[in-house]
């Protein structure tokens, strides 16, 4: 051992307490630095394995889709199954597997001659339905039929039940013949079964219906959709016999889940690699035997989505940890310093006896070598430790971060270097002592350069804080400069700044002792104002106490933009997203609301909610897609539209004047009713024929929603037509509320027109008769009118409406000329409607699309809605549109819009969700709404606890907690370290004091008011700077989980109440362990002191 | 006709005294059975090498420190039996300290190193800062009223401490090495000045010292070799 490692082992065997105290401390800071390497590694990985664990379906799911041409079925399907295993074989995964057939005949009736259905398969269709009645078909029978099972629905409108027999095949539509090529030959199915699809469920949407059972016009095969037919299906049948039936197979669909329980980011790299070429390996391997292959999946795009997230996430913990390691830095600045105090007379006698500058830093590098090396071996296991201890607190266990860690060679080269740093400022007081004579920098030079280093640190914060200010983060996975630099750099600056203010301050606290004609305050007062406070305690404390403040205030900046970000991402208090689900039957969103109140007890709000058009302008942004508008029920706003809109403004007083000023005068249904009775009469004809009407009644429910009713086709022959148009099934009865607010009239040709007819136009007359309550109902007929096409060579002309009520039955009757020889492109059609077409709709239009169109209140555009274009007028611009942050929007009345579109003779439903304003969300609403499987249940709380807790997101909250404990604890750390070693450093003045005749009792108090008010002074500038960087810098922090300047843009949030507990609870502390550490040492101060001062 | 005699009451009284630092081996003996009396108004010089006990013996006259045998009477008051708060009174109204090392409060000025001992009896300001002028007058010092310690020259450190010894009109004076630090000019002057002083106020002072010329400014010396009083 060399002499300077003996010297060294030596001083530390006698200075071992000191030595024992900067060694808690550079493993506290180490620990803290392992469990954020652990956050940033370990945490991130459970937290995507989490995030896409919790992912739905549809978001990692990868879905095949292809309509097959030729060859082997079974081969095919096995070749297909083959690639996408292929794709996903990194991660494993399981396949469900659908197939349809190609359109069959289905005998006709008098009212549909023809109608065509179709056969499906698919093995895990048990678990996309309820059976109703029978069994699930197994194979054939004896005489070579084979077993099917249909949807309930499909059955009673074909009239079939368990054991009847059905002949399929053939092509459809055409006379009866020998099958057509590339058709199966006729097939004889026997109902085994009828099952219920299962409502809510995505698989439907792999159906040729959606699950639906019926289509009152579907297309023809081979007609291009020029001629369509009554559809029914899916027939379903044992696959093994779909398999088998040369021919017969016209569609193939695969989903194939991935399992990505253990996934790595190489793995999945990996697939997502592969799927990029997996449309292409399919259409390769199955080449010419199919058509239009395609192999899509959202996994790429949440893998994206949960990259951005993490990014976002790291960097913030990033930030968190480097504040963190400033003040870990600063306690062992203090440290460092007291171990220089404590050698001052050591390091003068080596001097004296000729040591170099060279051997007092080599003396002080090695020591801090070993000390930082001891921290390394001490802190990995201790950061593994914290962190499965986080990783129990409530907050991560939500989460799914596991506390599986362990000890390995990163987080141990983490750790190290980690504690390397921290260690290499106990070297800096050496190098300082070492160097002050050569330099002897005047107390001018010396506040100068402090001066300028502060101004220079300043500039720095100010450039980082711009940069941060016009920052909108780019894409990619590593950690974002610029978040992680500014805060740090504000917050130091400002740290630094408060603490040269200090001193000033402190200076009034001279007047006063000054004024006193007592000793104990202003000796106190005194030592506050002249006694030369340590730098670096005192910007320990400054930080620190910044740091805790900037934690706590930010943490509530962030939680409150995540609540905010998720009411405007929601927009609303609860929402059922109809939009992802197949439609089971026409009119289902009717039984909707009606379930959903019984649900919830609340009051749902039918809303639109989808991209439109809005006149000649698209959005060319590639991110945005599209143009959203929003009808929702404004006169509810208040309740209903969520997302903080700027002081001053609410969502009621934007929306005043969008609504109607009165409800549809609608036709209301008799309670008991399970459809609406209609009477058709109506004579038209084209040659000798006559044309027929297929009536599609508007129905609204008790909650506004609309939704259209398709009735059976009647022969305009001049008969009176008793037509029933069934409400859609539910568990509840729907007909208490219904009202009629429309009949939409299309008049086809039961074939087509033949022109050699040269008839050009014919008269149509049409009476409806709508059975309402038996009683007057509140229908006006003479409010009652009528729409048209607006097309340029209308269909249909000079229609008239005339209307009567008389004992619940409303009469409406229209008359109107036939174009005829139009039919053949397309049905006429006519809207009758207990209202007048709305001349506009008053809208207000997100800011960023008046930007882009140039609009302001007063602007009218178009809106492409379906077929209809609605002409809208802009009365008001907002920041954003609740529930369309990051698109153009546009917000509505629903009610008027719904008016305006029926009148633009567009049936299809506006409903795509449903809301629940605030009044109506009670605990559990979710639940319940998730069992009724009536769409996706989504509420701005749990969207708001997934933004801010959520696997990808909940790192920043655990970092934030522990930089304000890590703050804390180093705060007070630092002061009892620095408090022993003051009053230590004053033990001989204290014994003088004492000595004079100042009592002990005065004594400690006057410590423990100089402590207390400089304590007051450090921590109120900490507080000061806290809040300063957490107000000014805070809001720039809280971006968006993809890193965007969330919507709506952050306000800074200051808990006064837990800051003032913080703060107080600081000094109380601070104080508390002041007057001990003051009682004990001048108790010890005396005559022994006295002799230490060179007396004999 | 009978002749009276007047009996005068000794102002310090020493009987006995015995102070050992430490036990068993390592034990220190700093006093042993040291007694002597000083009558009021004396100035006594108490002479004897570095480590020979003077300091433990002014300490333990003072209160700052206790004897482990034996009794010390200050003006008529047993100080061996005081409690800490009768120590604290002591100090405060009938002994004052002067330190080799002067004693001031670094960061005080003159005039507020001065006043300490007035702000102790909760002196009206007026009254106290009209007093410190006239001890920092009386010390030659009143120019340097505002000036720190740092600011001050050794002498004149010592100066300030005589000042604030005086401030709180204590019977007793003791003062340890007090020219320890100072050169033999300013010591001289250092020394003049406080006998000047306890003659001027009729105090009674002990000055520790092992410079003959200051010994010779007492009224008596007693000597102390390890802890022993010897005759001089």
């Amino acid at each position: 051992m060399s002499a300077g490692w003996r010297f060294v082992v030596s001083r530390a065997r006698t200075q071992s307490a000191v030595l024992l105290a900067v060694l808690v401390v550079l493993v506290a800071g180490t620990t803290l630095l392992g469990t954020c390497a652990l956050l940033l590694t370990t945490a991130q990985a459970d937290a995507l394995t989490a995030a896409l664990a919790d992912a739905a379906p549809g978001d990692v799911e990868v879905s095949t889709s292809l309509d097959v041409v030729g060859g082997d079925p079974a081969t095919l399907v096995a070749d297909a199954t083959r690639v996408i295993d292929d794709t996903l074989a990194p991660l494993g995964s399981t396949t469900s597997t659908w197939l349809t057939s190609t359109m069959l005949s289905v005998p006709g009736s008098a009212a549909e001659p023809d109608r065509q259905g179709y056969l499906a398969s698919a093995p895990d269709l048990a678990d996309h339905a309820r059976l109703t009645a029978g069994r699930w078909p197994r194979g054939r029978l004896s005489d070579g039929s084979w077993e099917t099972a249909v949807p309930e629905f499909t059955a009673q409108q074909l009239g079939l039940g368990v054991g009847s027999r059905v002949e399929l095949g053939g092509t459809p539509g055409q006379p009866a013949g020998p099958p057509v090529a590339g058709t199966p030959s006729a097939v004889s199915v026997v109902v085994v079964g009828t099952f219920a699809p299962t409502v809510a469920d995505a698989a439907w949407s792999r159906d040729v219906l959606d699950g639906a059972g019926y289509a009152p016009s579907w297309e023809k095969p081979g007609t291009a959709g020029w001629v369509t037919l009554p559809t029914y299906g899916p027939f379903v049948v044992d696959p093994s016999e779909l398999l088998g039936a040369p021919g017969g197979l016209a569609h193939l669909s695969l989903v194939a889940r991935p399992d990505l329980t253990g996934a790595t980011p190489a793995t999945l790299g990996a697939v997502r690699a592969s799927l990029a070429t997996a449309s292409r390996d399919l259409a390769a391997a199955l080449s010419d035997r199919v058509s239009y292959p395609s192999v899509a999946s959202e996994l790429p795009r949440t893998l994206d989505t949960a990259a951005s997230q993490q990014r976002v996430t790291r960097s913030g913990v990033l930030v968190l940890a480097l504040m963190g390691a400033a003040l870990v830095g600063a306690a062992l600045g203090l440290a460092g310093m007291i171990v220089s105090g404590r050698r001052r007379g050591e390091r003068e006698l080596l001097i004296a006896r000729g040591a170099g500058r060279t051997q007092e830093v080599a003396a002080a590098a090695g020591e801090s070598l070993v000390l930082a090396l001891v921290s390394a071996a001490v802190a990995a296991p201790l950061s593994v430790a914290l962190y499965q201890g986080l990783t129990r607190v409530p907050l991560l266990a939500h989460a799914g971060i596991t506390g599986h860690a362990a000890v390995t060679s990163r987080l141990v080269l983490s750790v190290l270097a980690g504690s390397l740093l921290l260690a290499s400022v106990l070297v800096v007081p050496a190098i300082r002592s070492a160097d002050r004579p050569a330099r002897a920098r005047s107390g001018l030079r010396g506040r100068a350069a402090r001066s300028g280093a502060d101004l220079l640190l300043l500039g720095l914060a100010t450039v980082s804080y711009l940069q941060l200010r016009d920052h909108t983060s780019g894409q990619g996975g590593g950690v974002d400069p610029v978040l992680v630099a500014a805060p740090v750099l504000c917050l130091a600056a400002v740290s630094v700044i408060a603490l040269r203010v200090v001193p000033w301050v402190a200076r009034g606290a001279e007047r006063y002792a000054r004024r006193s004609r007592r000793l104990v305050v202003p000796l106190a007062a005194w030592e506050v104002a002249r006694r030369p406070q340590s730098t670096v305690v005192g910007l320990l404390l400054v930080l620190g106490t910044a740091a805790a403040t900037f934690g706590v205030s930010f943490d509530r900046t962030w939680s409150a933009s995540q609540t905010d970000q998720a009411d405007a991402r929601v927009g609303t208090a609860f929402s059922v997203d109809l939009a992802p689900l197949p439609t089971l039957a026409q009119g289902a969103a009717l039984a909707d609301g009606t379930v959903l109140a019984g649900a919830t007890g609340g009051a749902p709000a039918p809303v639109t909610h989808r991209a439109v058009g809005v006149g000649a302008w698209s959005d060319s942004s590639t991110t945005s897609g599209g143009t959203w508008l929003v009808g929702a029920d404004t006169t509810r706003a208040s309740t209903l539209l969520r997302g903080r809109l700027p002081a001053g403004q609410t969502w009621a007083g934007l929306t005043a004047g969008l609504a109607p000023s009165s409800p549809v005068p609608a036709v209301p249904i008799a309670s008991d009713a399970d459809g609406v009775q209609l009477t058709i009469t109506g004579t038209a004809s084209a040659g000798e024929r006559p044309l027929r009407l297929v009536p599609t009644v508007i129905v609204q429910d008790e909650w506004g929603g609309r939704a259209p009713l398709v009735g059976p086709s009647v022969s305009l022959d001049g008969q009176s037509h008793l037509v029933t148009v069934p409400f859609p099934s539910s568990p509840r009865p729907i007909a208490a509320g219904l009202t009629v607010v429309g009949v939409d009239l299309r008049v086809t040709a039961e074939a087509l027109v033949d022109p050699a007819s040269r008839v050009l136009s014919t008269p149509l007359s049409v009476t409806a008769e709508i059975r309402g309550q038996g009683r007057q109902g509140p229908s006006d007929a003479a409010q009652w009118a009528v729409s048209l096409p607006t097309s340029s060579i209308p269909s249909v002309t000079d229609a008239t409406v005339t209307a009567a009520s008389e004992n619940g039955v409303t009469t409406v009757t229209t008359e109107a000329t036939l174009a005829t020889y139009l039919l053949s492109a397309s049905p006429a059609e006519l809207m009758l409607t207990p209202f007048a077409a709305p001349q506009e709709v008053p809208v207000v239009v997100s800011e960023d699309l008046a930007r882009a169109t140039g609009s302001g209140p007063g602007t009218e555009l178009g809106l492409t809605i379906g077929s209809a274009t609605v002409r809208a007028r802009v009365v008001a611009t907002a920041p954003y549109v609740p529930s369309a942050v990051g698109h153009p929007a546009i917000l509505a009345d629903e009610d008027l819009l719904s008016r305006a579109v029926l009148t633009q003779l567009e049936t299809a439903t506006l409903t795509d969700v449903w809301w629940l304003g605030t009044d109506d969300v009670v605990a559990g609403t979710a639940e319940r709404v998730r069992a009724l499987g009536l769409g996706e249940p989504v509420s701005a709380a749990a969207t708001a606890d997934g933004l801010s807790s959520g696997p990808l997101r909940v790192g920043i909250r655990v970092a934030l907690g522990l930089l304000v404990v890590a703050a804390v604890v180093l705060v007070v750390a630092g002061t009892v370290l620095h408090t022993v070693s003051s009053l230590e450093a004053r033990s001989v003045e204290i014994a003088r004091l004492l000595g004079i005749g100042i009592p002990r009792r005065a004594v400690v108090a006057s410590i423990a008011v100089q402590h207390a008010a400089v304590n007051l002074l450090v921590v109120g500038a900490g507080a000061v700077a806290g809040g300063a960087v957490a107000i000014v810098v805070g809001p720039h922090l809280a971006v968006s989980e993809t890193g965007q300047v969330p919507v709506p843009v952050p306000v800074p949030v200051m808990p006064w109440a837990a800051e003032a507990v913080l703060v107080a609870g600081l000094l109380v502390v601070l104080t508390a362990v002041v007057v001990p550490v003051a009682h004990l040492l001048v108790r010890r101060a005396g005559a022994a002191h006295l002799r230490l001062d060179g007396t004999s | 006709m009978s002749a009276s005699v007047e009996v005068v009451s000794p102002m310090v009284s020493v009987r006995s005294v015995d102070r050992t630092y430490g036990t068993g081996r390592t034990a220190v003996h700093a006093l042993r059975g040291i007694s002597f009396d000083v009558a009021p108004g004396e100035m006594v010089a108490l002479v004897g090498r570095s480590g020979s006990g003077k300091t433990t013996l002014l300490n333990v006259v003072g209160g700052l420190d206790r004897a482990d045998a034996g009794t010390v009477r200050v003006g008529g008051t047993e100080v061996t039996s005081l409690d800490d708060a009768g120590l604290v009174s002591l100090r405060r109204d009938m002994v004052a300290f002067i330190f080799q090392t002067f004693g001031l409060v670094p960061i005080l000025s003159a005039a507020e190193n001065v006043g300490i001992p007035l702000r102790l009896r909760s002196l009206p300001v007026a009254d106290r800062e009209r007093r410190v002028r006239l001890l920092l007058d009386l010390v030659g010092l009143g120019e340097h009223a505002d000036h720190r310690p740092d600011e001050l020259s050794g002498g004149q450190q010592q100066r300030v401490a005589i000042a604030r010894a005086l401030a709180g009109s204590p019977r007793l004076l003791i003062a340890d090495e007090p020219t320890g630090q100072l050169d033999s000019e300013t010591g001289l002057a250092v020394m003049a000045l406080i006998r000047a002083v306890v003659e001027a106020e009729g105090m009674t002072a002990i000055v520790s010292t092992h410079d003959p010329v200051m010994i010779g400014l007492a009224d008596r010396a007693i000597r102390i070799v390890d802890g022993h009083l010897v005759e001089p």
